[in-house]
This record gives structure tokens, sequence and C-alpha cells, in this order.
């Protein structure tokens, strides 16, 4: 069964959409070592999550240089906490925490902090008008990366930190993100049928002015 | 959707015991199509840059071991309300407090990033300012106070030693500021 490929359930590993090969690092341990000073343990542990906290700072709409600001910062506190760590499991969640926080601070210190009103039916700024240019000329891939960069931010930030390797756990996303658990699948699939709708076959048509979120809905029922 | 994604949801349809793990609908299939799309897209088009990775790596030589650490325990930024108030000639300031067992680090930036800071309680001590670029290192008058003209971009951390004291000394966690 070609869905088996890497030994996962099919719907887990469909649905997740990424391996879980990861989920065995000793978080705990790690910890512990780079707290009594080995560096290598502290390395492994930048290699497993420095994607997380890169994921954290793209998805709250910041550039290169301002997500690698934000990532920096929070190596630094990390290091700096590596004793007070209560909950060695629950790492990830700390660090996009903490991240998430210097992202918000971050924003409302340069006046960016985008506001829902300037999102016209779930999608924000200048990127609509890239988002028509790349459906026509440089294909699906483009134009779905494009629709992403240009979702609203509740919608990008969820995502961009599902498509980070490993993601988090809905009850450590629920945290960070301090949304109810029950909302994260609905709110996900939300955002993921509108990018689906922007970027269908028929790019144009689909682009045009449908019934905003309302699309959806039909689809799903 | 392509056939693999078909014939899986074709057979958890059929296999009725693995109910969370069958698509529901065309729409779910869809919808899990896009998100494995944009996994591979993530991967392509926004990777953690080498230099990104390296940094967070040598993070871990910047820790202080001997010092007792100072939390931020307020930020203007943080605080919506306190923001409003908290202006002077039509700019912001932002105020920061770290808070360490036996001192406080209390510190106000302008928008100018000129900062002004204080010991407290107060007392004459070296205040070494660590950022991206290497260390300022200042001393407070007798009342604790310093100022840095411009800070530097990036994260920052103060640790501060007091004089004449045989006190440990604090250093801040660090903050963009």
């Amino acid at each position: 069964m070609p869905c088996l490929s890497e030994g996962l359930p099919c719907g887990l590993h469909v649905w997740r959409g990424y391996s879980w090969h990861m989920y065995d690092v000793d978080v705990g341990g790690l910890l512990r070592r780079a707290a009594g000073g080995d560096e290598q343990a502290w390395d492994a542990l930048v290699d497993r999550f420095a994607g997380l906290v890169w994921a954290i700072a793209r998805g709250h709409g910041l550039n290169q240089a301002d997500s690698a600001e934000i990532s920096r910062t929070t190596w630094l506190g990390l290091a700096e906490n590596l004793n007070s760590i209560k909950a060695p499991e629950r790492l990830g969640a700390w660090l996009a925490t903490s991240a998430r926080r210097e992202c918000l601070r971050m924003l409302r210190q340069q006046e960016r902090y985008i506001s829902a009103e300037q999102c016209a039916d779930g999608m924000c700024g200048d990127h609509a008008l890239a988002l028509i240019d790349d459906l026509a000329k440089r294909g699906q891939g483009a134009a779905l990366w494009s629709a992403f960069e240009a979702l609203a931010p509740d919608c990008k930030a969820l995502l961009r930190v599902l498509l980070a390797d490993p993601p988090l756990g809905y009850a450590e996303l629920s945290d960070v993100f301090e949304m109810p658990i029950g909302s994260i699948g609905p709110v996900r699939a939300r955002c993921l049928d509108r990018l689906g709708d922007r970027t269908a076959l028929h790019p144009l048509r689909s682009q045009g002015r449908r019934a905003g979120a309302g699309t959806t809905k039909g689809r799903v029922s | 959707m392509n056939a693999d994604d078909e014939a899986a949801a074709k057979a958890s349809r059929i296999d009725g015991a693995a109910v969370h793990l069958e698509w529901p609908d065309a729409a779910e299939a869809a919808r899990e199509a896009t998100f494995r799309r944009l996994h591979s897209l993530a991967l392509e088009n926004d990777p953690v840059p080498p230099d990104v990775l390296a940094s967070a790596r040598s993070s871990f030589g910047l820790r202080s071991i001997d010092d007792e650490l100072a939390v931020l325990v307020y930020d203007s930024m943080i605080d919506h309300e306190l923001l409003a108030n908290v202006r002077s000639g039509g700019r912001t300031v932002r105020q920061v407090t770290f808070e360490a067992p036996d001192l406080v680090l209390e510190m106000e930036v302008s928008g100018a990033r000129y900062l002004v800071g204080q010991v407290v309680p107060s007392q004459a001590a070296v205040v070494e300012l660590r950022h991206r670029g290497g260390t300022i290192q200042m001393e407070t008058d007798e009342l604790g106070c310093f100022h840095v003209p411009v800070v530097p971009d990036g994260p920052v951390s103060f640790r501060c030693r007091p004089t004449g004291s045989a006190a440990r000394s604090v250093a801040t966690s660090w903050i963009t500021l």
C-alpha cells in the first residue's frame, strides 16, 4: 500500500504530511546534557526545533531579517533558561510561545500589526494582485505559495507552524495561540479550503468575486 | 489529487474500522492535498537559512553561567493600555523592568533608541550591554543611573555587577529593544 511507505498508518501520514521520525529524540535528556554544558546536545536541540521557531516568525509575516532576529532572541532565551524548563516534553511549545511573544512585540513596535480590517475576503495587502499574476505566469505551485503568503494573519500563523518539521501537537498549539483545542482543526480546514479555492484549476474563475469564505461551507456540508 | 490519494481515500472508506483515519469526503481529500503541496513548497521556498541555524547554535556560548538571571517582569510594549499613557513628545517610550532576587534593573528606551536605566536599590555598579557585535561597558553614577546613546539592533542583554560588593553579578534575559 503506497501510503505505508514510511511505516505509518495512511491517514496519519497523509493527514499530517510530514514524517514522524524526529519524535524519537529524547528532549529531556538533551536539555539536561545541554544544561550541563554539552554543546552537542544543544546543537541537537537546535537541529530539532530551529524549523519550528523559524515557522513561527515567518508565519507572523516577518521578513527574513526580522525572523532571524526573532530566532536569535528565542535561542538566547533558551540558553539562559536551560535549567528552568519545567516540562521538557513541552519544549516545542515553550520555544513557540517565546518566539510568538517576540513576534507580537516586534510587530507592535514596528506598528505593522495587521488588523483584520486590512484584509478583504481573507487575503491581505498587495498579495492579492501578485496572486493573479502568479496564476497566469508561474503556475500553480507559485500561485499556491503566493496565496499562502497573502492569507489573513490568523490563518497564516497557524498553517505555517503546522508546516514546520516537526509541527506542534494540537494541545501545544492551543496553548501557543491561545485558542480552544477544538477550534484548531476547523480553523485549519477553513484556511486550507480558502487556499484551495483560490488556486483551483480555473484560477481566474475562482479568483473572481465569489462569495468569500462562504464558498467552503457549501463544499464541506 | 493523485492516484495514491484516491486509492487511500477509497480504501479507508471501505475499511470502516479506521474511523478517524478515513477521508469523510472529497473536500477533505482536496484540503489535505493542498496541505501536502504547501508542505513541500515550505521546504523549498522558506527553509531555515544557514546563518540563522549557525546563530542559534552559537547562542550556547553566550550563556551567563555564573550570573544570577534577571527576568523581564514588565514591558510596556506588551501592555496596550499602558502604552497609550507613556508618550513623550509624541514618541513612544518603552519601559522595561528586569528582576533578580536582590536587584532590579529599570530602563526606558525612547523612539530614537536612547536608553536611560537605573539599578534598584540605588548603588554604583558596572553595567555591560551585550549585543550581537560585542559588549559596551559603562559605570553607573552613585545612584545607579546609566545611559546608552543608541541601543544596538537585535537582541541585547545587560549584565550588572555592583561595585564594592561581593554579590554575584546579574544578567538580564535577552530582549530586542
